[in-house]
């Protein structure tokens, strides 16, 4: 069975047919082209993208409005009038990208990221311990490679993906700087949570998003959470690996806050300390609350920068 | 072979106590079965718990390379031939 067979076969709902829809070729057309032309006169036409997908993006504009609705319930202000939101949220989407492409492209010297809370990554990198860096669909996850650059440190990243060799081939061609690798995530395969021990048991960090649930995973690796005021299935799968390796964890989310501009947040949820298997269910709990907690801030903080445009509510 | 069989036999108990399986009893892990996907239906957090506790045991090491460990982590009668092989304890 292809992997495209495969994905059929999953429920609408679920986001990894998103992923599917993706095409690596179009990303490196677009990122030769940041590269030449810089990412200048794709500017103009982000805009017209977000539009696009107001009028033709179905999915993606109701799970937009579902979003922001709930985020009017609960009181939070949210930019522009009403009618533009679902616009707003689209085209912020549509700049983060470009920014990722201009990261990609090899631009990275043109961002200017503010950092908090960087005390526990200096104390984490002068031990030469290694952490995993967890992190969301919320702003920018590729500022990670900002931090990477910063400190020189080796960052493994874990993605839901059946081509990451291709894709690690083609970061290396992009920016043979960047000190990047990516490891496919294969929940069901033995190894994955083996190379995750390897690398950080050589002081590397390990980067990966903590807020789907994976088509694979298991029932029993779900943890359902309350999430700006509807349950929510979240995956144990960072939080167990803390506990079961005794590693830190850190939650790692860039907010845009303007042209080239992001504020990073390093949130220390583990200390990285072994935790016996009768209190590990207890502790991987609160963990993933802590985390979802934490999402719910940085939504309210920055209201346009979820970007899960599914029914991220009703997908188990 | 009686070696081996009582080894195939102390790795299922291993495996049931450390992953605390609910409904599978040592006795009915099959010896040749798969142990991921249709299998026992493992999943790749299980396989560091497996390996964590066969390195406590016997002394080995198991590596990050993704060919030799799944062929190791196929069935209970390969982690038993990677144990016999590789063992210190």
């Amino acid at each position: 069975m292809t992997e495209r067979e495969s994905a059929d076969k999953l429920p609408r709902t679920n986001w990894s047919i998103h992923a599917e829809r993706g095409s690596w070729w179009i990303l490196r057309v677009l990122v030769s082209a940041v590269r030449k032309f810089g990412s200048g006169p794709l500017r103009p036409v982000v805009p017209l993208v977000a539009l696009y997908f107001v009028c033709l993006g179905g999915e993606s504009r109701r799970a937009s409005r579902d979003y922001l609705e709930r985020m009017r319930r609960l009181g939070v202000s949210l930019p522009g009038p009403r009618f533009a939101q679902t616009y707003l949220h689209l085209r912020t989407f549509a700049f983060v990208i470009l920014d990722r492409l201009e990261l990609w492209s090899g631009a990275i010297d043109r961002f200017d990221i503010r950092l908090h809370g960087e005390q526990c990554m200096r104390e984490l990198i002068e031990r030469k311990q290694g952490a995993l860096l967890v992190g969301a669909h919320v702003g920018s996850f590729d500022v990670l490679r900002l931090i990477a650059r910063k400190y020189g440190i080796g960052v493994n990243v874990i993605m839901y993906t059946g081509n990451a060799e291709l894709i690690n081939r083609a970061f290396e061609e992009l920016d043979p700087s960047a000190h990047l690798r990516l490891i496919q995530l294969d929940p069901g395969a033995s190894s994955t949570a083996l190379e995750i021990r390897r690398c950080i048991s050589r002081g590397e960090f390990v980067a990966m998003l903590g807020d789907r649930v994976h088509p694979v995973d298991a029932d029993r690796r779900k943890v359902k959470l309350d999430f700006l005021g509807q349950t929510a299935a979240f995956s144990q799968g960072p939080f167990l690996m803390s506990a079961i390796l005794g590693i830190p964890l850190i939650l790692t989310v860039a907010l845009r806050t303007g042209f080239r501009e992001y504020d990073g947040y390093l949130t220390q949820i583990s200390d990285g300390v072994r935790i016996p298997r009768s209190a590990r269910q207890e502790a991987v709990q609160s963990w993933a609350r802590q985390y979802v907690e934490l999402l719910e801030v940085y939504c309210k903080r920055a209201p346009l920068q979820w970007f899960n445009f599914y029914d991220f509510w009703g997908r188990d | 072979m009686a070696e081996t069989e009582s080894l195939q036999q102390e790795i299922k108990v291993l495996i049931v106590e450390t992953l605390m399986l609910e409904d599978v009893t040592a006795e009915a892990i099959e010896t040749d079965a798969p142990l991921f996907g249709e299998g026992l239906g493992l999943d790749s957090i299980d396989s560091l718990e497996i390996a964590m506790v066969l390195e406590e045991n016997y002394g080995v090491v198991l590596d990050e390379d993704p060919d030799a460990n799944r062929e190791i982590f196929q069935s209970v009668a390969s982690l038993a031939r990677f144990v016999q092989g590789n063992r210190r304890t």
